[in-house]
């Protein structure tokens, strides 16, 4: 009987032992119920998270493979895509571009018809009424009574020199006052002038505001 | 009876601990998703982007060979719209204006035919070939570079008749002229004029080559021109008096 007791007690201490030693209740067996020696250890609640967490993983790399394929499959799609495209269209753009060609003779043509075209509009732009600017003047000049222009230098549409002469110094001054104050002029330089006797002779120098003595060679077109 | 019970308990513990250890993650087992993610990381950079750029660069060219296609239908429409015919014949009107070369001869004789209609009396006439280049400020292209026929003249005659002939020989020739350094000048009842009067011409040019992506502008545009030089045309081609 004491024997027994105290196979009791031993195996109590034992048991007790154990229960110390285990570190807590994740890595208590499932199933312990059995005396036989298990050689393949029972799993455990945190190994059983573990092996999820391992499925869980698997299945990550899995979608990662295929996330992975399918942006491969999108590029090389639209690459391939693009190229085909480029390649169709290059190849109907080289005919169109030979169906052109074969219409260069008019191309041509209309180039050469096009430059004089441009030429003449080049030089038509640049033209100007000799015979308005020395009216014009002439006239201011006649308005003051004796001044006489004899010679006139037509530089371009907006520059224009005239020599002239009046009796006094007192009409040359008028003259250059009016031509000064006159709309269609921009400015006005005495290049020289010079009295001998009663005569005094004189340059000046114009400058035209643009465009009021330009040729319009369309409305004189007779 | 209690000592193997004891060794069982401790050798279950020890099987638990050592499939605790082996379910630890170990750097071993980071090795292969490492390996495996370089390899990705590698094959994006050496093959995706590449391929990537590749096809966007595929994208930009078919934007321009569409843009391309485009401007070749509407050149082709253009095209299509100038009546052969009509073009051919308008050519031939227009070089006549302002043909390839201009004879001193052909240039002159319309001034001076002027100037006799006017009673003015010749006093200089020469011309000389030139280079002109002129700079057009409203089509902001580069200059465009004409040659010409260039001479001074002089005539003498009234005020009337000079300033009549100054106002006509834009339209009397039926060549392109332009006139400059006009100077007049009084002498003793008599009215000078001397200019410089520049005759133009369009030379060949050798090796011509089509653009056909060229912008492209029909001469029908320009109709009033058209009309002027066609004038001018039919005057050169009317009988001499």
């Amino acid at each position: 009987m004491n024997k027994v007791i105290e196979e009791n007690k031993k195996g109590k201490e034992v048991k007790s032992v154990v229960k110390e030693e285990t570190p807590n209740l994740d890595e208590v067996f499932l199933a312990d119920n059995d005396e036989s020696i298990n050689l393949v250890p029972i799993l455990s609640k945190s190994e059983i998270v573990q092996e999820k967490k391992k499925v869980k993983l698997n299945i990550g790399s899995i979608l990662s493979i295929i996330i992975f394929l399918t942006i491969t499959i999108i590029i090389v799609l639209f690459s391939t895509i693009s190229k085909i495209q480029v390649q169709k269209a290059q190849g109907e753009l080289s005919k169109q571009e030979v169906e052109v060609k074969q219409l260069s003779s008019v191309i041509l043509s209309n180039e050469e018809i096009l430059r004089r075209i441009y030429l003449y509009q080049d030089i038509s732009s640049n033209q100007y009424s000799a015979r308005k600017i020395f009216e014009y003047f002439t006239q201011i000049a006649s308005n003051l009574g004796d001044i006489e222009l004899d010679q006139f230098d037509f530089q371009s549409v907006k520059s224009v020199s005239f020599e002239g002469k009046c009796p006094s110094l007192d009409d040359l001054a008028k003259f250059w006052y009016l031509l000064s104050e006159d709309e269609l002029v921009s400015r006005v330089s005495l290049e020289q002038f010079n009295k001998l006797d009663s005569v005094v002779k004189f340059e000046f120098k114009i400058t035209m505001k643009e465009g009021n003595f330009s040729t319009n060679l369309d409305e004189k077109k007779e | 009876m209690a000592l193997p019970n004891m060794q069982k308990t401790v050798r279950k513990q020890e099987g638990i601990s050592e499939k605790i250890k082996n379910t630890r993650l170990k750097i071993k087992d980071l090795i292969i998703p490492i390996i495996v993610s370089m390899i990705l990381l590698f094959i994006s950079i050496f093959v995706f982007i590449p391929m990537l750029k590749e096809a966007f660069n595929y994208r930009t060219e078919l934007k321009e060979i569409k843009s391309k296609q485009e401007q070749l239908i509407k050149l082709k429409q253009s095209i299509e719209s100038i009546s052969e015919d009509q073009l051919n014949d308008d050519l031939i009107e227009v070089k006549s204006v302002i043909p390839r070369t201009l004879k001193v001869a052909s240039f002159l004789y319309y001034i001076d035919e002027l100037a006799r209609l006017k009673n003015l009396t010749s006093d200089k006439i020469s011309a000389s070939d030139v280079n002109i280049g002129i700079v057009d400020k409203n089509r902001q292209q580069d200059s465009n570079q004409y040659k010409g026929v260039n001479g001074p003249l002089a005539y003498k005659g009234s005020l009337e008749n000079i300033l009549n002939f100054l106002d006509n020989f834009y339209y009397s020739s039926p060549y392109i002229v332009s006139p400059q350094n006009i100077s007049l000048t009084k002498s003793a009842e008599l009215w000078e004029v001397e200019l410089s009067l520049t005759g133009y011409y369009v030379s060949e040019e050798e090796n011509l080559v089509v653009n056909i992506y060229k912008p492209f502008k029909p001469y029908t545009d320009f109709a009033d021109v058209m009309e002027i030089l066609k004038e001018k045309s039919k005057k050169l081609n009317a009988p001499v008096k």
